[in-house]
């Protein structure tokens, strides 16, 4: 099968299984009163699916001709967000733009790949060198403070490995790379400090979840119970009595996937990360037959954000990481995050539709 | 590419990680969570802190708090009924209500499985006895106690407690990190609102485990609520409780302070409201009628600003003599009006004042003398004296939406109207007019100046607060007893315009105003002190279009010093 149906096939897939498990997770809370979740969301997927095509329709060297102007321009939302942000649950994330409120530290990720891939794309040869690593480190180290400063950990921190692959796939000498990634653990320390004092919290009930057992362990708990008591077959769809009965705080966002584990089992958890799992290896795929080396770049850099959301999110409902606020791609709800994930299946699908012409 | 191959086996372990545990939960521990899930077994039970006690100088409680019955549901044990229409049917009997509206609340309330939902908040002893005794009848319906605040005094010290109320969506995402939760309660205005952080205490709670039946098989967690801290104030609340039966049916601000030590002992603002119908959401329509009130009953008036009149004459006599442009023999001829181009302004005493010592200014409140004055003086001095005596700047007082007010200079004037300061703006300045503009807290600030002899007070309601420091002189000794004759004039010379404040063989120093406005009757203001024991008491009269300051000011001081003088054992 030509490997961009089996793409949105897969993709298909992992959307109308997010649907039901939205709807399910969201069921109690529209007979409270509440918006209607499902609904939302759909929107959100119309609209994230016309900018992934509108995203196809245009050649990748003219979004990197322009890579430039696009990190610029979100850099300054990014700063914008600091002065104007909307303040949700404690951190200025959102940003109101004509009306409908947004998120710009979600798409500053897309963007980051986009200007490191033009840069490592412009001289290669110079990337071999230290000199050369200093331009691609400023990009990356700039939109990763600002967000910091919002301050949303969970968004800050994902660049490093995002960085660190492009730094991989680019070609880096193998001792640079041993270099960037001990630098980075000598400076742990140093970042604890800088945390707040809820977020070094968060990271210490992670470690013993009985340290708060009304807080986060609390919901890290559930979360474990959910998932375990699914079994094999799962409780079946709306009859997840952890789900039901409002034990997961957060479970139509963040924590999804433990609707998905308690309801529909292992069958289901393994049928969604298998869907995962193809949708990034043949993301990887396309990488790794794309001559170009910005396009290769894209590629890895798109194919690697959608992988850590996965297994970071994943890994927090089943307590294996901190509870640091990811969603699940196309599953969890939200539309700055949906759209971002779209935009970053659009630019895969463009550099697998483009590589051939060069 | 090999590097690509590297990340995508570097994907695949982790993946692989990720199915091992989840394989692991699922089916190695699968049926304990299972069983763990099916028992329902971990509850959250939160237990609220009770909120600290506000008292007045005395020890009396101004702020409680009192337990009253709510009926609630726990929806998960009447979702769990066969026919759950019933318990509302049988409830509805017992409460001579509608089932339906009974079962619509529920739906409407309805937050989650074990979050109880109210179905009727603040019902009578006698109610809440009766559906404890059929208790078994009615599974799922609970009768809660709930504190409530419960303010003694009513809207006595409204403006200075403040209220509470449900904390709001937005607060809640600033606070959320500080410990508030979505059903907390926060202080509105007042020392409610300024000091909501050491009142509220700490909520706690438990992390039950319960078995299917709902008894408790075990704690998992615990933390102990931590009762909010009390708060003394330095207020008197008999006197303030005499003061605002005197007011409430005026537009008013009334002060009394302790001049050396900035103890406010009272502090009325009326129209007030009575912060126990804020909190009592069954009473919506009177809420409502408060926030419609056109007369603004939440607004505090004494830290609003307004026009001061001639109470400013005491930092224009001030600018005069500590600036040496007069002295206690100097006068000015007062002809009953001052010509200022082809354009006549007027003093208040047609016929004119003749000529007059800085005394007799005051006590006559002349305003011609006080234009000849404040001409020589200069705006810039004014302004410079003005900021001295604490004008255009908050006093630091513990309340919320205090005004700074306004103190006009021609730079301020440049910048607010782009227009040039004229000699015109100087006289206005000089007899309290014009720009500036003052709430009555500053004026009972500059009443305790005069009364303390020049040392700089900060008023304060709460006792913790006492400021450490000794009060620093800032103003000249001379100068001060001058204003201090003028001021005993006003009150107990035949011709003073405060005379009306005068009580035989007490002594009352006092000034008078009378601040005009535009279309509107004129603010009248008494400012003033008096001697209380070892004490030097000063006080802040203002009435909001209360026509002339000797008048009803006056006298309305002249009741509150009979008062103070009767009681005056309290305040030692």
């Amino acid at each position: 099968m030509k490997s961009d149906k089996l793409l949105i096939i897969v993709l298909t897939l992992l959307l109308i299984f997010g649907l039901a498990a939205l709807y399910s997770a969201s069921s109690q809370k529209i007979i409270a009163g509440g918006k209607n979740f499902v609904i939302n969301q759909i929107i959100w997927i119309i609209l994230g699916a016309g900018v992934a095509f509108l995203i196809t329709r245009v050649n990748y060297h003219s979004f990197l001709s322009v890579a430039y102007i696009i990190y610029a321009i979100q850099i300054i939302f990014l700063i914008l967000v600091l002065f104007l942000g909307k303040t949700v649950l404690g951190a200025q994330r959102w940003i109101n733009f004509g009306g409908i409120g947004f998120q710009p530290s979600e798409f500053s990720k897309i963007f980051t790949v986009l200007i490191l891939a033009r840069i490592v794309g412009d001289e290669p040869q110079r990337f071999q060198t230290v000199k050369g690593l200093i331009a691609p480190f400023l990009i990356v180290i700039i939109p990763m403070s600002l967000i910091f400063l919002q301050p949303d950990l969970g968004t800050a921190l994902i660049f490093i490995p995002i960085f660190l692959t492009m730094l991989w796939v680019g070609g880096i000498k193998i001792k640079y790379l041993g270099a960037a990634i001990s630098s980075i653990a000598l400076c742990l320390p140093l970042f604890w400090q800088m945390l707040r004092d809820y977020q070094k919290d968060r990271l210490l009930v992670f470690l013993n979840p009985n340290l708060d057992p009304l807080g986060a362990g609390y919901t890290i708990n559930q979360s474990k119970i959910a998932i375990g008591s699914g079994m094999f077959t799962g409780k079946g769809w709306l009859a997840g009595t952890q789900t039901q009965l409002n034990f997961i705080p957060e479970r139509h966002t963040d924590f999804i996937f433990s609707v998905i584990g308690e309801e529909t089992g292992f069958i289901g958890a393994s049928i969604i990360l298998i869907l995962f799992l193809i949708l990034i290896l043949k993301a990887l795929k396309v990488a790794e037959t794309t001559k170009n080396i910005s396009g290769r770049l894209i590629v890895a850099g798109m194919a690697t954000i959608l992988a850590l959301h996965v297994i970071i999110n994943i890994g927090m409902t089943l307590g294996l990481m901190p509870v640091v606020g990811m969603p699940l791609p196309f599953l969890s709800y939200g539309g700055s995050a949906l759209i971002t994930n779209f935009m970053a299946v659009g630019f895969i699908l463009n550099v697998r539709k483009y590589r051939a012409m060069f | 590419m090999r590097r690509i191959a590297v990340l995508k086996t570097f994907f695949i372990i982790l993946f692989v990680v990720l199915s091992a545990d989840i394989f692991y939960l699922q089916i190695i521990r699968g049926r304990k969570f299972l069983e763990q899930s099916e028992n329902n077994r971990i509850r959250l039970v939160p237990e609220e802190a009770s909120r600290g006690v506000i008292f007045d100088r005395n020890g009396i409680v101004l702020v409680d708090n009192k337990l009253v019955f709510d009926i609630v549901a726990i929806p998960q044990e009447i979702l769990s009924l066969k026919n759950k229409d019933e318990i509302f049917y049988k409830l509805a009997k017992f409460l001579k209500l509608d089932a339906e509206i009974l079962s619509e609340t529920f739906k409407h309330n309805f937050q989650g499985s074990f979050f109880p939902v109210m179905l009727l908040s603040d019902v009578s002893k006698e109610t809440a006895f009766l559906i404890e005794q059929e208790r078994l009848q009615l599974p799922g319906i609970l009768v809660k106690t709930r504190a409530v605040r419960h303010y003694k005094y009513g809207p006595a010290a409204a403006h200075i407690l403040g209220y509470v109320g449900k904390i709001r969506e937005e607060e809640y995402a600033a606070l959320k990190n500080e410990g508030y939760s979505i059903n907390d309660l926060k202080g509105r205005g007042g020392l409610e609102e300024v000091f909501d952080e050491q009142l509220r205490g700490k909520n706690g709670g438990m992390q039950i485990e319960v078995d299917s039946a709902g008894n408790i098989k075990g704690v998992f967690g615990y933390k102990c609520p931590q009762s909010g801290a009390n708060l003394y104030t330095n207020i008197d609340i008999n006197l303030q409780g005499f003061i605002y039966e005197l007011v409430k049916d005026k537009k008013s601000a009334v002060g009394v302070m302790d001049a050396d030590s900035g103890e406010i002992l009272a502090l009325v603002s009326t129209p007030a409201f009575d912060p126990n119908i804020l909190i009592d959401k069954k009473k919506y329509v009177e809420i409502a009628e408060i926030f419609k009130n056109k007369d603004a009953p939440l607004l505090n008036r004494s830290l609003k600003t307004y026009p001061p009149g001639s109470i400013f004459k005491i930092v224009t006599a001030y600018s005069g003599l500590a600036e040496n442009i007069i002295n206690t023999e100097s006068t000015f001829e007062c002809p009953g009006e001052y010509k200022i181009g082809n354009y006549a302004k007027h003093c208040w005493l047609k016929r004119g004042h003749g000529a007059l010592t800085i005394k007799n200014a005051i006590a006559t409140s002349c305003n011609v003398f006080f234009y000849k004055l404040g001409l020589k003086i200069g705006e810039q001095n004014l302004y410079r004296y003005a900021s001295l005596f604490g004008f255009g700047r908050k006093t630091q007082i513990e309340l919320p939406e205090e005004e700074a007010g306004i103190v006009p200079d021609a730079k301020w004037k440049k910048a607010n109207f782009n227009e040039k300061w004229f000699a015109g703006d100087t006289l206005n300045f000089a007899i309290g007019q014009g720009y500036l503009l003052i709430s009555p807290l500053q004026a009972l600030k500059m009443a305790a100046l005069i009364a303390n002899i020049g040392e700089d007070v900060l008023p304060h309601i709460v006792a913790q607060n006492q400021p450490k420091a000794n009060n620093k002189r800032i103003l000249s000794v001379f100068a001060v007893e001058v204003i201090r004759e003028g001021m005993h004039r006003v009150v107990s010379a035949g011709y003073g315009t405060g005379h009306r404040a005068y009580v035989e063989s007490i002594e009352t120093c006092g000034k008078t105003g009378t601040a005009q406005v535009i279309r509107q009757r004129s603010h009248a203001w008494f400012v003033g002190y008096t001697k209380l024991g070892g004490k030097r008491i000063c006080f802040v009269v203002f009435l909001e279009n209360g026509g002339h300051g000797g008048e009803q000011a006056a006298q309305l001081m002249r009741q509150i010093i009979v008062y103070l003088h009767g009681q005056k054992g309290n305040f030692t």
